[in-house]
């Protein structure tokens, strides 16, 4: 029988510090899907139908590939972005294949609402030098994440230490040079921004 | 004489509760960000928005944004009703929410909805755990109708304690005893939930089935010394001998 639950037992899989730190490019070129239509108004204070267009997500998936365009295969970038907020808790995360599921090895956050929380657990594997609070662009590296074992990386784990981004970021254009610099993707930033609309 | 006093400890504290909660304004809404973390270290954030009467309370779509970031939000949102309703609010397909809330009931909704929230993405990460749980399960039978035969093997095998009816991944019926069996994944809600099963068919006595926990990783599951005297430990990986012996 085919054995899945290793993927968070034991030690971290040796491929994924090679696609985390590797070079890369994108396939492709991927575009953004069309933003859902706002809902028809309805009595927004009737108990039980609360309008929340205002909470649609957007999001663009694309395969990437080495350096050379070769296909890196269960390798994928995922963009997510707020359908109707422009530049607000825009994220881009760095998946591989794994069991049944994609599993994120490192994670972009920029503009977030809500701060990020660093376990206490840093101090004890060698990254007391990052913040207990970030309240601002934050980036979850592999190689940080990976001084806690492969549980960092488990649903429940979700790659619970973070760094402060010190770049500021204007424009999502921004954003894509972070992430390329980041995850090592060449390119990124050529891609285009999703057409955000604005609730009124 | 020391130039500066130490600072009080009501000093500090007070300076430590109010880093506790965040809060932004934009118009008629506010946006708090509340001591509650995500699995991935984000505090848990809820919108207070103003309506004509009253307030809408939510968690403006965090909730099901974190459970999309773990790979889980198709079972976020079969998840997620239940959860809110525990809390005494709503779930919509986006958000989770409190509606027309009376501005003297606004901290216990913000509580509510944070909770909620918090809750329904940690039961989703469980969730997406349990599912790679089948895959162990398949893994058990298989060993267990290799040692015993398959008729000795019973799967998902209701076994009424002494107080409650359970559910054990399987059990072996030998001629003369059964021998229940449960995995145990390494975290703590799957250790607790296994002792409360094997101490309610413990409490049996006499009459009590033998119990056996299969551990999927000895070295990382807590609480091991309290499972251990509920039930027999097995790793999922032991020898067939070791199956062979265990019922």
């Amino acid at each position: 029988m085919a054995w899945k639950l290793e993927v968070f037992d034991g030690p971290i899989p040796d491929h994924w510090e090679g696609i985390a730190h590797g070079k890369k490019t994108f396939l492709g070129w991927p575009q953004w899907p069309s933003i859902p239509p706002p809902p028809a108004r309805k009595n927004p204070t009737s108990y039980g139908t609360v309008q929340t267009s205002a909470a649609e997500k957007l999001e663009l998936v694309t395969p990437l590939a080495d350096e050379n365009e070769v296909g890196l295969e269960g390798v994928r970038l995922r963009l997510t972005v707020w359908a109707y907020k422009p530049l607000r808790e825009v994220t881009a995360t760095l998946e591989v294949e794994g069991g049944r599921n994609f599993i994120t090895i490192a994670r972009v956050d920029a503009w977030p609402v809500d701060p990020h929380i660093n376990p206490v657990t840093r101090r004890k594997i060698g990254l007391s030098a990052l913040p207990s609070k970030i309240d601002g662009h934050h980036v979850h590296r592999f190689g940080d994440n990976a001084k806690l074992g492969i549980s960092a990386f488990a649903p429940y784990g979700n790659l619970p230490i973070a760094a402060s981004i010190p770049d500021a970021l204007h424009s999502f254009r921004d954003f894509l040079r972070t992430v390329s610099k980041e995850f090592r993707i060449k390119g990124l930033e050529q891609l285009d921004p999703p057409d955000w609309q604005v609730l009124i | 004489m020391a130039l500066f006093a130490p600072r009080s400890i009501m000093i500090i504290a007070e300076e430590v509760a109010r880093a506790l909660v965040h809060c932004i304004t934009s118009n008629e809404t506010a946006h708090l960000s509340l001591p509650l973390v995500y699995p991935g270290g984000s505090m848990v954030g809820v919108e207070i928005s103003k309506l004509r009467d009253g307030f809408l309370v939510s968690d403006a779509g965090g909730a099901r944004r974190e459970a999309g970031l773990l790979g889980g939000e198709r079972a976020f949102k079969r998840i997620a009703p239940e959860i809110a309703e525990r809390f005494g609010v709503r779930f919509d397909h986006n958000m989770i929410f409190d509606l027309d809330v009376p501005e003297n009931d606004l901290v216990s909704a913000v509580i509510a909805v944070a909770n909620a929230a918090k809750t329904a993405v940690e039961n989703t990460a469980v969730h997406l755990a349990s599912i790679e749980h089948a895959d162990y399960r398949a893994h058990l039978w298989e060993r267990l109708e290799r040692a015993y035969g398959p008729r000795a093997l019973a799967k998902k095998h209701k076994f009424k304690g002494s107080s409650d009816l359970w559910e054990f991944d399987a059990a072996i019926r030998l001629p003369d005893h059964l021998t229940l069996f449960e995995l145990v994944v390494p975290n703590a809600n799957a250790v607790n939930s296994a002792v409360t099963k094997f101490l309610d068919v413990r409490d049996l006595g006499n009459a009590a089935p033998k119990r056996v926990a299969v551990l999927t990783n000895i070295k990382t599951t807590p609480h091991l010394p309290v499972l251990g005297r509920t039930a027999r430990i097995l790793a999922v990986d032991a020898s067939d001998d070791d199956y062979r012996k265990a019922a």
